[in-house]
Parts: C-alpha cells; sequence; structure tokens
C-alpha cells in the first residue's frame, strides 16, 4: 500500500494559552477557537497553580502572569463562558491542584446544564515530574500520588473521556534529560501511579485495563528531529509491552501510547529569534511523520519565547505552521513511512534499551517515588553536561555560538512591542471579582464543605466528590489547598545538586575563574559568598541550579536557597549570611513586581550591599529599570556561558570588595 | 578590619539582624586569634553571657533530615520564649575550594519575625566537620543568643568536632540506617549525648532501630537516651526540646573555658605551620627547592637545613 483509501484526520491542534484574568482569557479562547483551533489548552497563573487565592501574600505580582487566575467558580464559569464544553477536549496544564480544577470544570459545566459524563480532556496532574522538573507542587509524594489515582478511580466512570493524568517527559528534557531518560523516567512515573492503583485500590481488573486506556503522555521534541522521531516510535512499543507485560492488559485499544507534544521551548533563543520558526516546524515533524507513533495533540511555542510573553498574533504564527503541515502538504495521506527502515528501528531499539536499564534500576530501588532523589541528581548532571557542550562549541546553536552577525531584524526592532504585558487593570478586577464571590457566598456552606473535605482526607478517603461539592459550595482555591495541606503536610523537592561532581570539559576558563577566586579571596581574608534563589512561586529551578553548581565550582561558597521564595526571605538570608553577591532567577514575568523590593531593603547594608544580579526572561526596558533600581547586572536567555556570567559577576564583586 | 566591629556590638545586643551579620563576617577570617580587636570582640561576648547562652550540636549522616529537624527545634524553642540562632555547616569541595550551602532549603520559617538567626558556613580545610572559622562563629552566637544550634554532617574523629564545641551533642539517625553499626564500631557512639531516630513516622522500622540502637549502646556499657521524632507529623518535639532545656542550664561554664582552650589551641598550631610556610617562602616555593633537591641529588632533602625551628 503506497496511500491510504482516505486520508488520515489531523490531530488536535492547540495553544497553550491564558493570561490576565479569566473574562480576558475566555476573549482569547473563543478568538482562537474561530481561527481553526481545534481543542483548548489552559495555562493557570502560578498562585493557582500552588494553591493560593489571588489575594494572598504570596501571589504578590504573580496573578495572571503565566496564564489564568482561577479562585473559584465564578472565575472558571467566566472562563468558559459560551465554549461548548460537550464539544471540547480541553487540556489543563494543572498538578498540584489538579483535583481541584477540574471539580471546579465540572461544577461550571453542571451549571450551565452540561452532565460530567459529557465532558472529554486532560488535567497534567504529574506530580513526580514537578518534583524532579517544573516546581507547582504542595503535598509530599505519597498524599501527592494519592489525590492522582482518587482521581484515575472516580472518574473512569464520573468523566469516562478524561485523561486524569498526562505523564509528561516534557519538562524532563527542559531539565536536561536525555532521550532514554526520557523515556526511562516517565514510564517509571507512570508505572508509580499504575503499582499504586493495583496495590492500594481494590480494583476488578476489567476496570483497571479501561484505566491504563485512560493514562495519556505529555512529550517534548527538541530539534536533534531523527532521534526525536525514534523516541517517539520507542515510547509507543514500550507502553505497548510494558501494558501488557507488567499490567496484563489484553485490550490493543487501552494499550495504545497516547500523547500530546508542545515542541521545545528551552532550546529557542533570544538572539536572532526568526530561527525559532525553522527550530520549531522540525520539531514538529518528529512528532508528526510517523503515522505509528503520531502525536493526538499539538502545540507549538512562539518564535519570541525567551523574549517574554507572546502576542495572540505570535501564538496565531505557530497555530498556522500545524494548518500548513496538515491541511497543505500530503504527509497524510500515506501509511507509515519509516517500518521497516534499517536505520530507524535500530535507533529505536538502542533508545528502549537504555531506557529499560534505567527503569529497572528505579524498579530495584523502590519505584520512582522512592527516587526522586536519584532522578533529580541525574537530570542536573545531563543538563550541565549539555550546558558545557553549548560553552565549548560542542553543540552548534545557530546565531548563539556560530553564525551570530545578523543584520538588523526588523520583527525585533521595537522589541519592547513585540511581547505582551499585563495589565494591572486587568488584576483588578480579578481582586475585586475574589471579593465580591466571597462576600455573597453562603458562609456555612463553605465551613461544612471544608469540614467534610478535611475529615475525608484525615480517614484516607477518596477525595474527588468532597472536592465537587467543595467548588460549587464557593470554597476557594486557596481553601482548598490550606485545609488539605494542613492534612497532609508540605514538602520540599531535592535540588540534585549537592551530589554533583566537578564539571569536567573544557576547564581552561573555569579554571581562570578559580584562580581569580582564590586572588580575590587572598585579598578579602573572608571568602567570597554567594546567594542563589527563586523568588516568586516559579518552579523552573534548572538554571538557578546551574548557577549555583558551577558557582561552588569556580570555588564560591554558595547558599542554594531553592524555590518560592518571597522578597522578604531573600533580603533576610542575604543579611544573615554576609553575602557578598546575591543571584536571583525569575522566569515568570514577575520581576518588576518583586526584584526592586529586594534591592532596596539590601540598601541598609550600605557599603556592604552585595553584588546584585538577576537572570530570567527579563526585556531590556525592564533590565534597563531594572539597573537604575540597583541591579548590577540582567543576564537574559541570550547569555549562555555560565563562564562569562561569573567573569562579570566578578569584576563588579573584585571592583565592589577587593579594590 | 574587626576594630570595626567592635562598633556593633551595642545594636548586636539590641537585636540588629545587620549588626549580628556583620560580627559574624568580621570574625571569619583566618587567624581571627591573633587580631586583638576579635580578640576583645570575643572575650566581651563571652563574659556577659555566663552562664545564659548554650550551644547544641546537632549531627548525624547526609540524607536523615537533620535541617528539617533543627528547624523544627528552633520553632520550638522561639515559642517556649528563646532566642536562637542555627551555625549550618556543610562541606567544601577539596577541588574548587567552592560550596554548595543548601541547609536554608530545609529551614523555612513563614514569619520573619517568627524565625531564628541563620548563617551557613563551609568546612573548608577542616576535615572533621567544622572548619576553624565556625569556632569563633558560635562562641559570639552564645553571646547574643540564648541557644546556638550547630548542625553538621560530620561527626568527626577528629581534635575539632562539634561534640567539643557543644554543650550537648544530639546524634540523628534514620530509620532502617545501617550507618548505625559503622557508627559503633568507630565508637562514636560514646559522643552524643543523646541519639533521635528521625523520621519516626516510618513507625515500625523506627521502633526497631530506636530498639537496636539502645541495645548497641548497652552493650557500650552507655546509658544514652535514644528518642523518637518525626518533623513530618510534628511527633517527638517537646519530648527532645524538654530533655535538652532539663540539660541546657545545667552546663557547668568551666566546659566552655575548656572548648575556648580547644580552639586556641588549634589556632596556635594553625598559626605556626602558615608562619614556618611562610618563614620558608611559602608552599610553592618550598615545593620548587625540595623538587630541585631531588633533581640535583637523586635523594629526598633533610628538613633540618631548612632551620624550620
Amino acid at each position: 500500500m503506497t496511500q491510504l483509501p482516505e486520508r488520515d484526520r489531523p490531530w488536535m491542534m492547540r495553544t497553550y494559552a491564558g493570561h490576565s484574568n479569566a473574562r480576558k482569557s475566555n476573549e482569547l479562547y473563543r478568538t482562537n477557537l474561530a481561527k481553526g483551533q481545534t481543542g483548548l489548552s489552559i495555562a493557570f497563573d502560578l498562585p493557582t497553580q500552588t494553591g493560593y487565592d489571588s489575594d494572598d501574600p504570596q501571589a504578590h505580582g504573580e496573578v495572571g502572569k503565566v496564564g489564568v487566575p482561577v479562585s473559584h467558580i465564578g472565575d472558571m464559569e467566566l472562563l468558559l463562558d459560551q465554549i461548548p464544553l460537550d464539544q471540547m477536549n480541553t487540556s489543563m496544564t494543572i498538578n498540584g491542584t489538579a483535583m481541584w480544577l477540574l471539580a471546579l470544570y465540572i461544577a461550571a459545566a453542571r451549571r450551565r446544564g452540561i452532565d460530567a459524563d459529557k465532558l472529554a480532556g486532560t488535567t497534567q496532574n504529574d506530580i513526580l515530574k514537578e518534583f524532579l522538573a517544573r516546581g507547582t507542587y504542595i503535598f509530599p509524594p505519597q498524599p501527592s500520588i494519592k489525590l492522582t489515582t482518587d482521581m484515575f478511580v472516580d472518574l473512569i466512570d464520573r468523566v469516562p473521556r478524561w485523561n486524569p493524568m498526562n505523564v509528561c517527559s516534557y519538562h524532563l528534557q527542559e531539565a536536561g534529560a536525555t532521550p532514554a531518560q526520557e523515556i526511562g523516567f516517565a514510564m517509571a512515573n507512570a508505572c508509580q501511579v499504575l503499582d499504586t492503583l493495583k496495590s492500594e485500590h481494590n480494583i476488578p481488573q476489567e476496570t483497571f485495563e479501561k484505566i491504563v486506556g485512560r493514562f495519556s503522555f505529555f512529550v517534548n521534541a527538541g530539534i536533534r528531529f531523527v532521534e526525536e522521531l525514534c523516541k517517539m516510535r520507542a515510547f509507543t512499543e514500550m507502553w505497548d509491552e510494558i501494558t501488557r507485560e507488567r499490567y496484563g492488559v489484553t485490550n490493543d485499544k487501552f494499550r495504545r501510547f497516547r500523547y500530546g507534544v508542545q515542541v521545545n521551548s528551552l532550546g529557542l533563543t533570544a538572539v536572532q529569534p526568526e530561527n525559532n520558526v525553522q527550530r520549531i516546524v522540525l520539531e514538529m515533524l518528529a512528532v508528526s511523520l510517523s503515522r505509528n507513533a503520531r502525536a493526538r495533540a499539538i502545540q507549538l511555542p512562539a518564535w519570541n519565547e525567551a523574549l517574554g510573553l507572546p502576542r495572540p498574533w505570535d501564538q496565531q504564527w505557530s497555530l498556522r505552521l500545524q494548518q500548513v503541515l496538515a491541511y497543505e502538504t500530503d504527509l497524510l495521506e500515506y501509511p507509515d513511512l519509516f517500518d521497516g527502515n534499517p536505520v530507524i528501528e535500530a535507533k529505536v531499539q538502542s533508545l528502549k534499551t537504555e531506557a529499560r536499564s534505567i527503569m529497572e534500576h528505579i524498579f530495584a530501588h523502590g519505584g520512582a517515588a522512592n527516587c526522586v532523589d536519584w532522578m533529580k541528581s541525574e537530570l542536573v548532571h545531563s543538563h550541565a553536561l549539555r550546558i558545557q557542550s553549548i560553552e565549548a562549541g560542542d553543540v552548534t546553536i545557530v546565531g548563539l555560538n556560530k553564525f551570530t552577525t545578523s543584520e538588523d531584524s526588523p520583527l525585533t526592532a521595537d522589541i519592547d512591542d513585540a511581547i505582551m504585558t499585563v495589565d494591572e487593570a486587568d488584576v483588578r478586577e480579578q481582586l475585586t471579582r475574589l471579593k465580591q464571590h466571597k462576600a455573597d457566598r453562603d458562609n456555612d456552606a463553605v465551613a461544612a464543605a471544608l469540614d467534610r473535605l478535611r475529615t475525608e482526607a484525615k480517614a484516607g478517603e477518596n477525595l474527588m466528590e468532597a472536592t465537587i461539592a467543595a467548588a460549587e459550595a464557593g470554597v476557594t482555591t486557596g481553601e482548598w489547598s490550606a485545609t488539605l495541606r494542613e492534612v497532609f503536610g508540605v514538602y520540599r523537592a531535592p535540588t540534585g545538586i549537592e551530589s554533583q561532581s566537578l564539571s569536567s570539559s573544557d576547564q581552561t576558563q573555569t579554571e581562570d575563574l578559580r584562580t581569580r577566586v582564590r586572588e580575590i579571596n587572598a585579598r578579602m581574608g573572608r571568602p567570597l559568598k554567594m546567594l542563589v534563589g527563586k523568588p516568586g512561586l516559579d518552579g523552573h529551578s534548572n538554571g538557578a541550579e546551574q548557577i549555583a553548581v558551577r558557582g561552588r565550582d569556580i570555588g564560591l561558597e554558595v547558599v542554594y536557597e531553592g524555590i518560592r521564595l518571597t522578597p522578604d526571605e531573600i533580603t533576610k538570608s542575604a543579611v544573615e549570611e554576609g553575602v557578598h553577591i546575591v543571584g536571583l532567577s525569575i522566569l515568570s514575568g514577575s520581576h518588576m513586581e518583586l526584584l526592586p523590593g529586594i534591592s532596596n531593603e539590601l540598601d541598609a547594608l550600605k557599603q556592604d550591599k552585595p553584588v546584585l544580579v538577576a537572570g530570567g526572561i527579563i526585556p531590556p526596558a525592564d533590565a534597563a529599570t531594572l539597573h537604575t533600581q540597583g541591579f548590577d547586572a540582567i543576564f537574559t536567555p541570550a547569555d549562555y556561558s555560565l563562564d562569562q556570567i561569573f567573569s562579570q559577576i566578578l569584576d563588579v564583586a573584585e571592583q565592589r570588595f577587593a579594590s | 578590619m574587626t576594630e570595626d566591629a567592635l562598633q556593633f556590638l551595642p545594636d548586636a545586643k539590641a537585636g540588629s539582624t545587620i549588626a549580628v551579620a556583620r560580627i559574624l563576617n568580621a570574625l571569619d577570617r583566618p587567624h581571627i586569634l591573633f587580631d586583638p580587636a576579635a580578640r576583645a570582640l570575643l572575650s566581651g561576648l563571652l563574659q556577659q553571657r555566663e552562664d545564659g547562652g548554650r550551644i547544641l550540636g546537632i549531627t548525624g549522616p547526609p540524607g536523615v533530615g537533620k535541617s528539617t529537624l533543627t528547624a523544627s527545634l528552633a520553632r520550638g524553642w522561639m515559642q517556649r520564649g528563646l532566642r536562637v540562632a542555627i551555625l549550618a555547616v556543610d562541606p567544601s569541595s577539596t577541588r574548587s575550594g567552592g560550596a554548595l550551602l543548601g541547609d536554608r532549603i530545609g529551614m523555612r520559617f513563614e514569619d520573619r519575625n517568627q524565625a531564628p538567626f541563620i548563617r551557613s558556613l563551609a568546612t573548608r580545610s577542616a576535615l572533621g566537620g567544622i572548619s576553624l572559622e565556625t569556632w569563633p562563629a558560635a562562641f559570639a552566637l552564645r553571646g547574643l543568643f540564648d541557644l546556638t544550634i550547630v548542625e553538621t554532617v560530620g561527626v568527626g574523629q577528629n581534635e575539632l568536632a562539634v561534640s567539643d564545641l557543644a554543650d550537648l551533642t544530639m546524634l540523628v539517625m534514620q530509620p532502617g540506617s545501617g550507618d548505625m553499626i559503622q557508627y559503633i564500631k568507630a565508637g562514636v557512639m560514646e559522643i552524643p549525648d543523646l541519639c533521635v531516630v528521625h523520621k519516626s513516622d516510618m513507625e515500625e522500622l523506627a521502633n526497631r532501630t530506636a530498639r537496636e540502637m539502645r541495645l548497641a549502646l548497652r552493650a557500650q556499657g552507655l546509658a544514652t537516651e535514644v528518642l523518637k521524632a518525626s518533623s513530618q507529623n510534628q511527633t517527638g518535639l517537646d519530648a527532645l526540646l524538654d530533655y535538652v532545656d532539663e540539660r541546657r542550664v545545667q552546663q557547668p561554664f568551666d566546659r566552655l573555658i575548656d572548648t575556648l582552650a580547644g580552639w586556641q589551641v588549634a589556632s596556635i598550631e594553625r598559626y605556626a605551620a602558615h608562619s614556618a610556610l611562610q618563614h620558608l617562602g611559602g608552599r610553592e616555593a618550598l615545593h620548587d627547592t625540595v623538587r630541585q633537591h631531588w633533581n640535583a641529588r637523586h635523594s629526598l632533602l633533610d628538613p633540618a637545613i631548612l632551620q624550620i625551628d
């Protein structure tokens, strides 16, 4: 057969979107659907993801930044207004509070007269990868996994077309995972949930098979697109084998590897950002060319993501990339193009072998939940190797470390207009609606719903029903989370940095920096000390971790304070620790709200005020403002060399403390 | 430089965090004992609280949750009205000289006004778990706070271990850890005043570990108390606080005088070694001399000709 009798239906096309407030996001969704987008992909803001209401002090500066704030059922109703929920397939990027947001979705649908069994979609809900890479976890591993398994057990009848969990290798790749690690870790994470379902819940095999069939995956595709294509084929074959061999699933349909994709954002560059369009297209090919391992849903990043929040036009461009491939080309007219290809086959087999050995290591050490520390440390190590190879020029990134001369780009001529910003008025609107909601609701019903949640959580019961009842009673995101925090406790994930050995690649510059640090230390008497941390709720700690490790490697004493720090905590630490340098990483776009205050407070140290630097997705205009407010340097994704970054930091530190 | 530090003393006593930090910065230098201003500062701090501040050592292998336990206990003592400081010690990299100090991650206090003073320190050249620079920091904090907790990985076989510095030392283990056997073999069990099985939420395993620990201690003729605690479930913490509180005030000041002596001797020893090397032109020059000697004579150099004494 050379051509299919009938052209395949295209995959689902989504745009990861949400910003400002529920009203603004709803407008955006409806516009996107009108442009031919076929599913919804909801991005929530960080307070919603980490279980805080928009008016919580922890939420300061973060409301509406990386997604939409949803604090109560009113927000959810407004967000979904006029969207045909019974025909929609909705993906929600939500993890720590997944059960809660789905409950709001179900409750909002019911108010519109749509029964839960008509709903279809996915909650991301992969908590292990939050510990490893993304950082929006709330509770310790055990109760977190229980919330996930509760959802699987409850939803198989209540919302049979819902995927309670989207096992994510996506963020593992961003955190540095090699293709084999991506497969191995993601499969082990899925097995952890399946094993828990088997051992903790008494489920008949027939239902269990159906539950296996509800597992979906969320995958990353990088620029090495041939290897990535093979990775997807390996994933598909392995999931079929594991579900058959380990879990005895007999029905082929329930063993199918169903996955969605967002192609790689980490590899997108801030310099010559127009090149990102080529990267995105090639990465899309990896997940669409194989008919036997084709993505069910694709969402693409925008060309300017490394610069700031994309505008609707930028997102439209990415949607059009998909539409050209699906509707203009002949791709969907053919059967699988690679079956029997010896090169592809061999590569798939070698990835599978490597992934299998990673999984065996994890199983031998008690499963994924027990191996969070080990996996994290492996990821930090892989990521360090990747950064070193870019620094050394062993990996070519066009425009970044090769072919760097460029004409002036008309696309970025007015760079500060080429990104989107959140209007303060939209945040105020959100806060007003929250206040109104609290004033209007029946407080007794809220208290009763929270009591029920608390009691059932303590008793270890399935919490889905009580959570839906709470959503309907008018409970808020912060209240649901606080009640469960009280019962389950909170958690700090491992950083993976303590176990890192000294970097071993081309060390000339690192060695030079080490000598310099030694000289400065000798002159000062007290060794140079640096504080590294992440203000705000953003949990993408990969960059901060790499900075901390390289700082140690060049001879600094580095206090690493981790994620979710308030400006207050950071200034307190900087003072108590007597550091010479403070390095802050922030990717959520809330830098203007969170950073200036830190600088002001540290002014109290007068001549001892540490060198203050920040890194993240910070547009040039903001960087300039931060300079005037006491920041000594601002680094963006264009500053890819850690040694260069440290060289610049040492210049300032030397001048201030050792001249 | 340290002369300035004396001026921070009144503010530090009045509770200024910046002043306390500046005193620690000033004391964090090599050969501080040989700096008259530093001596005056430390003497002043130690005299004023002869029977007040105490130092608690918390030690144990990596991964047993020492930072979390330290934070839980600090919170308990602050609720009991004590002013608390924490010195968190982590190892330095022998190759780069740098260090990753990650203890603050496990020590989070939501209310800034209800949080202890925390300073992280690297072990630097010290092999036994705490650097010579840790000692003056601990002495200074002892003079300014009711309780100073020194948290460190090294249990220490060396002459300067945390148990020498502290008035009381707590050894923390986790359930099912085989480390205990290693510790008994190494004779470390004689050091702590109290053993704690942390993470006692792992109930059965914790009970068994505590039992084994008691047996092992008794076999050595030791009556050291073994207690269980869980930071996650917040259980057993009050008993730990009580145990330390009962003994905290009983520790005689004489013990501190010995501790001070120990540190001074070690400081003089290091200074002497340092001076001797300087006298010989420094480590690198000496290296060259010895090397050239071998190249010229093919025999070991007799150190006597260097006139070290």
